[in-house]
This record gives structure tokens, sequence and C-alpha cells, in this order.
């Protein structure tokens, strides 16, 4: 475009020239033409006056002789460029001035009066002659004043047809490029209309689903102004979009209030970034005022260079009003079913009994079948109740150290009967470890009931039921396996389903709700657990309770001063022992330091002696991890390590109350006198004498005073003298109503040696005022807390230290 | 064994027969029943001297909750020990009742042939 314009403008500028060339040159010609015509004026007029001696006639040769200068000079100025014309010119000007000194000269006689000798001046013909050189000038200067501008238009016309070709192939060229821009134009125009279609079409239909649902869609910005809200949304609160552009989010939920995080934050979670949330329950609020309950979950929405916060809310009054009918109906049928059901069993069970009188055998039979019956219904409603209470969350679990054996042991008392009626043994077997798991023991019990229920009910006749009970790793295990026809392929996928039996007929059978198992696995996910099944290859069914194990139970370990020896050398290790229980201890050791955080769980140790390299980390960090907060277990520490020496250095700056620091090869001497000198140090921990008939409270009570001290837990009066015979005790823990006695009646034993042993009543029972003041502390069982025992118990452990350090071990 | 007077309260006359039935299974227990709580507060207020009053916890007009609230107002029945029975089998009703003054809970449906002895157990504890 630009080559073509500026040819073009090029070509008008040349044709402009040429036009002035031309006109040019025709001046030129004309004023040739003009100077020689000023010429043959003065000649004319110079002859006249000759032949006439009319003085007239020379006033037209003195005007031609006044032009002819001007003439001239315009005449060279138009062909000062042509360096050939101009000399012509020249030749002209001198032609045209040797003419005019001729005229002059053949004039000057004239004028004296001698006309005759002018007039033979001009017959001699040199003037004639001037005149005609003249016209061959004139005639040469128009020749070539013609020539040149023919000349001149000639390469101009060339000249012009180049360009002309020139611009035509760059206006082609220009036409083609229009002509592709065009065309690449119509395609974007359509490739873009295409796209928006496609863009309408899906924001037409996203805008169809939000408008479809009946949850409010909200979007928000990161401070917590509404943005949009869809129709459900404004349906539910009673507020148009454009009402809510841009008002808080609180003008329809009432969120939580004083949280200093920034509302995103406070919304979404500190990490929860693009996470979609949880739906939690909040309350709405409509523009009307009124309030609802609502569910409402918010996500992040990323977008290019911001991002925003997506609300879900949903109304959730029906399904409170649902939940709430369904509760009612529940505690109605409890009520109203199991009223008739009383008379019923009780009327049925009395007459069975015999409290009625005899019966005969038929009637009898009758009766136990009706009784039966009536007992099944009470369980099935049971049941019911059970599993609706569970599903809706309202089941309360009381929640304690359980020793899992002994949850295995009441649930065998009591199936006892019932198995007996099938003929069936149940065995309980263990492999001596006592897991504690944390958990609702009547709930566990009814668990293990339920399984061992179903073990008596599938097995033959003389056969047995193992329970048993393990530790594996982190969890406890309690698994029931019978010999019965295990469990039918078909019926494995819903076994723990909701009236799931495996044969329709196997209810009038075997007496069963088909709720069982859905119960127990609903109670053992609630503990954190898991239940599940195996079938053996050898036939039978076998069910595991997997539950999280909180500790191993200790009250089975033989007596005397434990030591926990961390190291993973063996010949080390051995060596350790050796010495260590040359000495009296009891040594304990594990290799690596998951092992030893295990152990210390489970035992209470008077003393660690740790190796500080160890397979699995090492031996200080794990010290300073176990010992905690200020409530950790400070059992002192020896280390036993090749590099002591060096690793005391570093250790400094960690502040660990390190007992000593012992090099190896391990010297027996130094290791004995470390030991020795650590307990002395420790001064041992306080025994605790623990009296109480309730063996649950005496597991409770010993978890909570583990801080404390030492817990020597008996269950009777006699027990309890012969522990203070064997170990005077540094604080005492007493229950008034025991089997074989008021705890009171240890009073005398206590106070006895001229020292007294601080004691404390914890009971159930009312204490007499009088007693009261015999006694350093009385706690109610139901009012006060196990911190507040454990507190006083340390208290009075530290004060009796203090004031009457009293030797233990009076027994040895 | 030492005898026992009850005064026993339930609006459900077929229970409260059973349950008395049941009761004085024991040849040492000597029952009083009544329909309602205004009807054991009635007797009360003949003369009767219980050793324990064993009250339903639905009955229509005066429930049980509400008569141990009126009885412990009197002081000549402020201490005799008050059994709850119930159909809310509920392990947190059961223990509202007990906070409420109860010495215990019994729950319906009952074991007949050990019910006497279950009464004396609660008594005892």
């Amino acid at each position: 475009m630009l080559a073509a314009g500026w040819q073009l403008g090029r070509e008008f500028d040349r044709s402009r020239e040429l036009r002035a060339d031309v006109n040019r040159s025709y001046e030129a010609r004309s004023q040739v033409q003009s100077v020689f015509s000023l010429i043959q004026d003065a000649e004319t007029g110079q002859r006249g006056y000759l032949v006439t001696g009319d003085p007239a006639f020379l006033a037209p040769y003195r005007a031609a002789l006044a032009r002819y200068p001007g003439r001239l000079a315009t005449l060279r100025e138009l062909l000062a460029e042509d360096p050939e014309q101009l000399a012509r010119a020249e030749t002209l000007a001198r032609g045209a001035d040797a003419k005019l000194v001729e005229m002059e000269r053949v004039l000057r006689p004239a004028m004296a009066g001698d006309l005759a000798s002018a007039r033979s001046m001009v017959a001699e013909g040199s003037g004639l002659r001037l005149m005609d050189s003249l016209r061959v000038t004139v005639d040469a200067l128009v020749q070539g004043e013609a020539e040149a501008l023919q000349a001149r238009v000639a390469e101009e016309q060339a000249r012009s047809a180049a360009a002309g070709r020139a611009i035509l192939s760059l206006l082609v060229l220009l036409g083609a490029a229009i002509f592709l821009s065009a065309l690449l134009f119509i395609r974007h125009v359509q490739g873009r209309r295409g796209l928006q279609n496609r863009l309408e079409v899906v924001a037409a239909r996203q805008q169809a689903i939000l408008d479809s649902t009946t949850d409010a869609i909200i979007t928000l910005n990161r401070s917590g102004s509404i943005e949009s809200i869809n129709l459900a949304g404004e349906r539910m609160f009673g507020w148009s979009a454009d009402q809510l552009a841009r008002r808080d989010l609180a003008t329809l939920l009432q969120l939580d209030g004083q949280d200093e995080r920034p509302f995103a934050r406070r919304l979404l979670g500190d990490d929860g970034e693009g996470e979609v949330g949880a739906a939690r329950e909040m309350t709405g609020r409509r523009q009307d005022g009124s309030t609802f309950p609502v569910e409402a979950s918010f996500s992040a929405m990323r977008l290019p260079g911001e991002s925003r916060i997506v609300a879900m809310v949903r109304d959730i009054s029906e399904r409170r009003r649902v939940a709430k009918l369904k509760e009612e109906f529940v505690s109605t049928v409890s009520h109203e079913l199991r009223t008739p059901l009383t008379s019923i069993a009780g009327s049925l069970g009395l007459v069975a009994g015999g409290a009625a009188g005899e019966l005969p055998d038929k009637a009898r039979r009758l009766v136990t079948i009706a009784l039966t019956n009536a007992q099944r219904l009470v369980r099935l409603i049971n049941d019911i109740l059970d599993i609706e209470k569970m599903e809706s969350g309202k089941a309360r679990f009381e929640l304690r150290p359980v020793i899992l054996p002994e949850v295995a042991a009441r649930s065998v008392d009591g199936i006892r009967g019932y198995a007996d009626g099938f003929g069936v043994r149940v065995e309980l077997v263990t492999d001596g470890s006592a897991p504690v798991v944390r958990g609702d023991a009547d709930r566990l019990v009814q668990v293990v009931t339920n399984l061992l229920s179903n073990a008596v009910k599938f097995s033959p006749r003389d056969g047995v039921v193992a329970l048993d009970v393990r530790s594996a790793g982190g969890s406890a295990r309690l698994s029931v396996r019978d010999q019965g026809p295990g469990i039918p392929e078909a019926f494995r996928t819903r076994i723990f389903g909701k009236f799931a039996q495996a044969d329709g007929s196997d209810t009038r059978q075997k007496g069963g709700t088909g709720l069982g198992l859905a119960i127990a696995r609903e109670i053992v996910e609630r503990h954190g657990g898991r239940l599940w099944f195996e079938t053996p290859e050898s036939g039978g069914a076998l069910f595991h309770m997997d539950l999280p194990k909180v500790g191993e139970h200790t009250a089975g370990l033989e007596p005397g001063v434990r030591l926990l020896v961390i190291e993973d050398e063996v010949v080390t290790a051995a060596a350790l022992r050796e010495v260590l229980e040359d000495e009296g201890f009891i040594v304990d050791i594990t290799e690596t330091l998951s092992d030893a955080e295990q152990a210390l769980r489970r035992t209470e140790y008077a003393c660690i002696v740790t190796d500080l390299r160890l397979p699995d980390g090492d031996g200080l960090a794990f010290i300073r991890r176990v010992r905690g907060g200020e409530d950790g277990p400070q059992t002192p520490v020896i280390v036993v390590s090749g590099d002591a020496a060096r690793r005391r250095e570093q250790s400094r700056s960690l502040a660990l109350d390190i007992t000593a620091w012992i090099g190896k090869p391990v010297d027996p001497v130094r290791l004995k006198d470390a030991v020795l000198s650590a307990l002395e140090a420790d001064g041992g921990k306080p025994l605790i004498l623990h009296v109480d008939d309730d063996r649950d409270m005496l597991q409770i009570t010993a978890a909570a005073l583990a801080g404390c001290g030492e817990v020597v837990s008996v269950e009777s009066l006699a027990e309890a003298r012969s522990a203070v015979r064997r170990r005077r005790p540094d604080v005492a823990v007493l229950d008034i109503g025991l089997s074989d006695g008021s705890g009171l009646d240890l009073l005398p034993e206590l106070r006895s040696p001229g020292e007294g042993v601080p004691v404390v009543v914890f009971t159930a029972q009312e204490v007499e005022p009088a007693l009261q003041a015999q006694v350093d502390a009385v706690l109610a069982k139901s009012r006060n807390s196990l911190t507040s025992l454990a507190r006083i118990v340390r208290q009075l452990a530290r004060d009796g230290r203090a004031s009457a350090p009293r030797a233990r071990d009076t027994a040895a | 064994m030492s005898r026992l007077s009850v005064l026993y309260a339930d609006d459900e006359p077929d229970i409260r027969e059973v349950a008395t039935f049941a009761l004085e299974l024991d040849p040492e227990i000597a029952v009083t029943a009544v329909e309602d709580g205004a009807a054991a507060l009635a007797a009360l207020d003949a003369g009767l001297v219980p050793d324990v009053i064993l009250l339903d916890v639905m009955m229509p007009g005066m429930d049980g909750p509400a008569t141990l609230t009126r009885l412990r107002e009197r002081p000549a029945h402020e201490r005799t020990p008050v059994v709850f029975i119930t159909a809310r089998a509920q392990a947190h009703e059961q223990e509202r009742f007990r906070s409420l003054g109860a010495v215990g809970v019994i729950t319906k449906p009952f074991d007949p042939m050990t019910l006497a002895g279950r009464l004396r157990e609660l008594l005892d504890a």
C-alpha cells in the first residue's frame, strides 16, 4: 500500500514537472519568435523611414528596441537549464545585436538627411544577410526546443509506463492481501459466534441446573459479601438476588460469633482451601426475620487470578421434624408395647415359675412357649430401640479404660446358662496379655455376648465355642470361633445388615432378632474399632473385634523393682541384664524405641537404661518425647553409650535430667551404683494403697493415680491388712463398705507405729462427721472426680515425705 | 428376711396385679397397690407407713417423679426410699430418675420370679 502510494505520488510529481517543462518549452519558443519579431518590427520601421523619410516610422523601431533587452533576458532565463539551447540563444543575441548595430549604422546618414546613401547601404544587402542568419538561428532554437521536449515526453512516457506496471502489481498484491484479510476476518467472526453460542448453551444449562436445585447456592467474595444466589436461595430466604447483592452473608445465616480469623478462613478452615467443606448445621434467617435450621457447606471456587466461596445451604426443617417424629414414635412404641408385654411376660413368668401352683406337663410346655416368645418380643423391641438410638447418635457411651479379658470373662459368665441349654461349652483363651482399651464395658459385653450367643446357637451339640483375647501391635483383638456350619457364601455380604438372617426360618428356629450383629458393629465402630469375620478352612465361623489398645494391664506382673533396658546390641544387652539381675532387679529389654514406648505404656519402670544409637531413632530424642510435659513420667534415665562423653556435652542445652552417663564397655560397678543412686534420688515412688470391693473402681482409680506413685489395689480388708504388713503405704485410699468389714477398720493399723499414714476415704456412702475428723480427706465417689482424688493423694504423699520420712519396706 | 411393707402405684391394673403377685411371692413382703401418685399420697395420709415406695414413672395426673417431689416435701416421708418402675429403659433416663433421688430403677418388663429379690437388693445397696 505504502509503496503504491509513494509510487503514485512520485508519478504525480513527475507529470507536474513534465507539464511545467512543456509550458516552459512553449514559452521559450514564443520568446524566440517574440525576439525575432521585435527585430523584424524594428527593421520594418527602419525601412519605412528610409523609404518615406517620414519620422513616424521611427516610433515602432524605437519601441521594438526598447522591448528587446527584456525579452532576451526572459529567453535566457527559460533556457538556463539547457546549455545547448542557451548557446543558440547567445548566437541569436549576437545576431540580433549585430542586426541592431547595422540598422543604427544605416539610420545615422538618413537622420542626417542623406537618405540616398542610407538606401545604398541597404542595397548592399548586409542587413538582409544578417536577417537570414538570424532566421536560421531562430529556426534552430525552435527546432532544438521541440526536439528536447519530444525527448523529454518520450522519456517520461517510458518511465510512466514502468511506474504504471509497478503500481498495478502493487495494487494486485494489495487486493490479494485485502481479500485474504477479509477471509480471515469472516472466519474469525464465525468462530467467535460458534464459541459464543456454545458458551450461551453451557451458561443456560448451568443456570437451569442452579435454578432447579432445592438447595440454595450462594457465591461470596472472600470477605463474605454475597455476589449471586440461585432461585432456590431466593425462595428459601425470601430475598431477591438484587436485594442481596453485596450484602453480608450474615443477612442469611447466623455465623458463629467471636472468631478473629478472616471470613474465608473461618468458613473454609485454615488449610481447607479448595476442599469441599463438611456440612454443618446453622440457623438461617428469612427476610421477615423468622429463622429455620439449615445445613450449610462452604467450599472455595478458584477462578483465574481470584477466588470465591460457594455456599450450599439446605433447609433441614423437614428433616428435623421427621427426626423428632421418629423419636416420639420410637419412644411411644417403647412404652406402649412394653406395657402390655409387661403384663403378659409377667403373668406367664409367674405361671411357668409355678407361682400359681403346679401345672400339668402339657400346660407347662405351652406356657413356656408363650413366655419364650413374649421374651423374644421384648428383645426385639429393645434391639430396635438400640439401633435407633445408635443411628440417631443418641446412644451415650461412657468411655473408660477397660481390661478386655475381663469383658470376655463377664460375657462368658453371662452366656454360660444359655450355652448349657444348647449343650455347648464356651472356653476362654488368652495369651496372658491383658490389653486395655477405652470403652463402655457394658456395651462391649453386649457385643461379645451377641457374638457368643450366635456362636452357641449355630454350634452342634457338645460343640465348643472358643473366645480368645490377644494384643496385636497397637490393637487388641477378641475373637469368637465356633464349630457350626459357617457363614453361607450368599449371606456374607449382608450379615451386618438390619434384620439380616441367613434363612428366614432361622428366626423361628434360633430366636434371634436379626439386629444383633448390626448393633454390635455399630457399637464397635463407635469405639473406633472394627467387627469382621473370617471363614476358616477348617469350618465354622470366626468373628473378630479389633479395638485400639491404650495399654496393658499389669496386675499380674511379679512384684519387684522393674528396670527397662533399651539396647539393640545383643551382647551388651545380655551383659546389662546380668549385672542388673544380680542386684535383684527385674529387667525388661527392648531393642527398639517403639517397643520401649509400648513397654512404658504397659508398665511402670523404676529406671530406664538406654543406649543412644538405636535402629529407629536417637535415645535422647526418645527420652525427651517420653517425658513430654511436666506431667509426663519423670522416670530416672541412665545413658549407656560408646559416645557418652561427647553426647553429654551436646545434650546440655536439652535440659534433660539424665542421672548418669556411662561409657562402653560398661563397668558393672559404675552401672550398679548409677542405678541405685537413681532410685535413691527418686526416693522410690510413693506407695498408694487402694481398698475397694468394686473391681472396676479399682481399675479406674489405679489408672487415675498412676502418675502419683505405685498403686497397690486390693479388694478386701484382709488383703489390705496383709498389704500394709508387707509394705507400709505412703497414702491409703479406703472405701468404707467392704465385703469383710469397713475400710475404717484399717485405721488403727495405719496409725499404730507412732507415725500416721495419710488416709483418704473415697466412698459412695455418707461419712459421719466424727469419722471425718480422723482421716485426712473424704471424697464422695459421685461428687468428686478422680482428678481431684489424684491431686489430694499427690499432695498427701509429698507432705508426708517432707515431714516424716518413714521407713519403707517394713516387711523386709 | 425382714418384713417389708411396700406401697406401689401403677396405673396399669394388669401390671399392678402381676407385680403385686410377684412381690408377694416373698412371704415377708406386703404390698399396698394403688392406681396413681395421688392415691399413694392419700394412702400415706391415711396412716400407712411403708418401708419402700414403688412408683411407676408414667401415670396420668401425678406421675412418678412428681409424686417423689411431693413425698420429699413431707417431713414424715422425707427418708422413705423410693424405687421407680418404668418401661423407659434407656440408660440416660434411668440416670435421670436416680438423680431425682430414687434408690433404684426397675425396668419393665420385669422378671416376676426375681422381682422381690431385685427390690430387696436395691434397698440393701
